[in-house]
């Protein structure tokens, strides 16, 4: 565990049992840490409670606690929230992968792992751990949402991503072989197109020993946490005193601009109250992924950059962003290992499509401006209906 | 020709006369047990007011929490079979999911998850299984205990917007099955966003049809004995339009949250301002709420019917509980005070109108509007004063008097397509379409701007798109 994440949980023992009342806690952990992403979190809370009634509580285990050959199986599903809200799937996809890891590498999984804490990604192995009957590691591949399967401290510790294993929500499976980690990214997300924009999906299978040193401890537990925080009356200042998260604004979303080619736009919040004066940017795809003020980089991906309404106290996606509304932004440090040169390369803004290194190796002031490419320019195809006849 | 509105609500009956957009009347009645006499008492009251005649009002539209009184007495509600087509793709989350156990008791009369359904390109997920849904209809028409009660269908498919085929033919299945009089409802006739919050408020329409019918027959008696039967009755929908009773009388969900947006609309009449934020006060809690252009700014975000979780078109307001009679929370004046900049700060050029003294208005309505009259007035230094104009506490049943007709379509479509033009025509021709059967005269409609939201994950840039034409509604030649 990082001494990031030790002060974070300071006195709070680690989660280790997560029933129908904890994962609701959970859910909204993972919304703050879909850093303004990470798709729809509610059907995967309906699923998961759903599981849990059926099937009992989940353990959550620490990786120190498991023996150092035991098989981790990261799992998460790929594709567009917007097909999510519609297909949500068997809720047998965790069984699948696990009954596919045995027949492809001989050997069965021990212990489930989310790929990804924040959003949907952090819920769904909550439910297919329920399903199977194994345990959930507390810990993640990247400490937040990202868009990229590849964006993971898998990747940074060389963990061989084959074989990627896909089922999707009919049953159908593939096992992709490749070395070429963007290549095997490239082929999930077409499998994914194909089975109509949405499959699960477990890459990086590795042992204890390994997951020790390539993954994000004690993820589960600080998702946790910070949904605690949110349940109380005055969720702002209780995550300011129970984590390490910084309040960059609270203020009025004053103007909001999207671009289409790549999807990007930025979004300014005048300050109010304690604020007023204060302006801030925010630089938008999928996530929330840059913080400025007068050109000074306050946050940046890899950390997670949250909005929480005034009124409603709940996490609001880059999606739901409106003009005028009343929220506060947080900026919760990202995980260390993010900070090495491979780190800022994978999941920096300069990933992102922007000019502008990260304020933990640079503090001078920078201009922003729109990416001309995105992330997916690299792995187009995410979604690729069929065009109609243009007739 | 003058329009009657009328605003059914938990302890209060409500009616006003309008006269185009100048309001002549209004009078309140408490309700009690006997709801109907309390109606009959506040249509008399009113047209004596106003020195009005039965014979001269064309319209009448009645907003009603008829829906949250049948989901709070659950005998009321009407039990439904739920066929889900999309199964198993679909099967994590079982249907009513998350609903308040006592109104999914007394709802759930089975249900069925059967292969078949679309995905966002509109491809088949799976051949529509019509062997189990005739063996599951067949169930329900020979059922196996004593009594056969009346039972509707509820029908979802995924991705329903993009191709309602499946649902369309589950339905004639299940009219063969169970004969036309049975009440089928299927999702796509709902819309929204999301197959478990389209269900959810596809289930709660089929359970309150039998109760919508009863209230809409009641309400036609009761006209006819005031010398009212010749003008049109017409129902608040959830955006705050008004749609004919025989086209609401299918959609009862389309009413049960009408009161917000209907106010919003008799806020805006009472101020004489098209932009500006209500303050709507009851009993219980406090609505904030921008109104833009004469009616309340729209959301299709998460909502709660009775618990139910739904995603519909309504009023985007800012809802507080009101602080109990033991002691108010720390914070209720300060999320106030959130919610109003938010609200104001959503009025359309609201910095410039503001500052130039154009007419931004902050009216305050609702039963309980006198008692806030001054924590509103010292909340923001250099807000606009609150008005509280006459008539403020009947505010919904004014917006009733005066609401005009909506139809909406939508489709989820490529940015940048080269057929844009076309599509946009077509959606255009079925707003309108949908306008003119929600009663609105067809010579009256005209089209509002687009609405272009993003969508997010998608490498192709893709679009919600959403058109909307509105009309007035048709009144009755005079009598």
């Amino acid at each position: 565990m990082s001494d990031e994440n030790r002060r974070e949980h300071g006195d709070t023992a680690p989660l280790t049992l997560i029933d129908t009342a904890a994962v609701h806690t959970l859910s909204l952990g993972c919304a703050v840490l879909g850093a303004g992403g990470g798709g729809s979190i509610r059907n995967g809370l309906l699923a998961a409670q759903q599981a849990i009634q059926a099937s009992g509580p989940v353990r959550v285990v620490q990786l120190s606690d498991l023996p150092d050959d035991a098989l981790i199986m990261p799992c998460a599903s790929l594709g567009a929230p917007l097909v999510a809200d519609e297909i949500v799937g068997d809720g047998n996809e965790g069984s699948r992968l696990a009954r596919l890891v045995r027949e492809h590498t001989g050997r069965a999984p021990d212990a489930l792992m989310p790929s990804e804490i924040g959003g949907i990604n952090g819920l769904l192995p909550v439910v297919w751990a329920a399903q199977t009957g194994l345990p959930l590691v507390d810990a993640d591949g990247m400490g937040r949402a990202f868009s990229r399967m590849v964006q993971v401290t898998m990747e940074l510790a060389g963990v061989p991503v084959s074989p990627c294993i896909i089922t999707d929500h009919r049953g159908h499976s593939s096992v992709l072989r490749h070395d070429e980690n963007e290549w095997v990214e490239r082929a999930a997300l077409a499998i994914a197109s194909a089975s109509g924009g949405l499959v699960s999906t477990t890459e990086y299978l590795m042992t204890a020993a390994a997951a020790r040193k390539a993954t994000i401890l004690g993820s589960i537990t600080r998702a946790f946490l910070i949904g605690k925080a949110l349940a109380q009356s005055d969720p702002v200042e209780t995550l300011l005193r129970s984590t390490s998260a910084k309040r960059l604004i609270t203020g009025t979303v004053a103007e909001i601009r999207w671009q289409s080619e790549p999807r990007a736009g930025a979004a300014t919040i005048d300050g109010v109250g304690a604020d007023r004066g204060r302006s801030v940017r925010i630089e938008l795809q999928d996530d929330i992924l840059i913080a400025t003020e007068h050109g000074r980089v306050l946050a940046a991906v890899p950390d997670v950059i949250a909005a929480l309404g005034t009124v409603t106290t709940r996490p609001i996606t880059a999606e739901q962003l409106r003009l005028g509304q009343q929220l506060s932004l947080l900026a919760l440090s990202a995980d260390p290992i993010w900070f090495s040169e491979a780190g800022l390369r994978l999941v920096g803004p300069k990933a992102y499509g922007y000019d502008l290194a990260h304020p933990h190796s640079l503090a001078t002031t920078v201009a922003v401006t729109p990416p001309t490419t995105g992330p997916r320019a690299a792995v187009a195809g995410l979604i690729s209906p069929p065009r109609r006849s243009k007739a | 020709m003058i329009r009657l509105g009328i605003d059914v609500g938990m302890h209060n009956v409500h009616a006003a006369l309008a006269d185009g957009q100048s309001v002549l009347a209004a009078a309140q009645v408490e309700a009690h047990d006997d709801r109907m006499r309390a109606i009959a008492t506040a249509i008399t009251d009113v047209l004596r007011a106003a020195g009005s005649v039965p014979a001269e009002i064309g319209a009448i539209v009645v907003g009603t929490a008829f829906a949250s009184n049948a989901l709070a007495d659950t005998p009321d509600l009407g039990r439904v079979a739920v066929v889900r087509i999309g199964g198993p793709s679909t099967a994590a989350i079982r249907p009513m999911a998350g609903w308040p156990n006592r109104v999914a008791e007394r709802i759930d009369a089975g249900s069925v998850l059967i292969d078949g359904g679309f995905d966002l390109s509109a491809r088949p997920i799976a051949p529509l299984d019509e062997r189990a849904l005739i063996d599951f209809f067949s169930g329900l028409a020979n059922p196996t205990g004593a009594l056969a009660e009346r039972v509707g269908v509820a029908i979802s498919s995924t991705f329903s917007e993009m191709s309602p085929a499946h649902e369309l033919r589950a339905r004639e299945l299940g009219r063969q099955r169970l004969g036309p009089a049975t009440r089928i409802v299927t999702s796509h006739e709902i819309g929204g966003v999301g197959l478990i919050d389209r269900e959810n408020a596809t289930v709660l329409n089929a359970a309150l049809m039998d109760a919508m019918d009863a209230f809409l027959m009641s309400i036609r008696l009761l006209l006819e004995e005031l010398d009212l039967g010749h003008a049109v009755l017409a129902c608040s929908h959830n955006d705050g339009s008004a749609m004919v009773a025989e086209y609401a009388q299918g959609l009862p969900v389309f009413t049960v949250a009408s009161a917000t947006a209907t106010a919003a609309r008799g806020a805006s009449v009472l101020s004489g301002r098209s932009d500006g934020v209500m303050v709507h006060t009851s009993d219980s809690e406090v609505e904030v709420c921008t109104i833009t252009g004469g009616s309340a700014a729209e959301t299709m975000l998460e909502a709660s019917i009775s618990g139910v979780r739904v995603r519909h078109r309504s009023a985007h307001a800012m809802r507080l509980a009101r602080p109990g009679a033991d002691g108010a929370p720390v914070d209720f004046s300060l999320r106030l005070r959130a919610a109003l900049q938010e609200a104001l700060s959503q009025v359309p050029r609201f910095e410039t109108a503001f500052q130039k003294d154009q007419p931004v208005a902050l009216v305050s309505v609702g039963e309980a509007h006198a008692q806030f009259e001054r924590l509103l007035g010292s909340l923001i230094p250099g807000m606009p004063t609150p008005q509280h104009p006459q008539f403020a506490e009947s505010a919904t049943a004014i917006g009733a008097a005066c609401a005009p007709v909506h139809g909406t379509a939508e489709a989820i479509v490529e940015l940048g397509r080269e057929d844009s033009t076309k599509l946009h025509a077509q959606l255009e021709l079925r707003a309108r379409r949908q306008a003119i059967r929600a009663g609105a005269d067809p010579s009256s409609i005209r089209m509002l701007e687009a609405v272009e939201t993003p969508l997010s994950y998608f490498s192709e840039p893709m679009a919600r798109f959403s058109v909307r034409a509105v009309g007035s509604l048709i009144e009755a030649a005079p009598a």
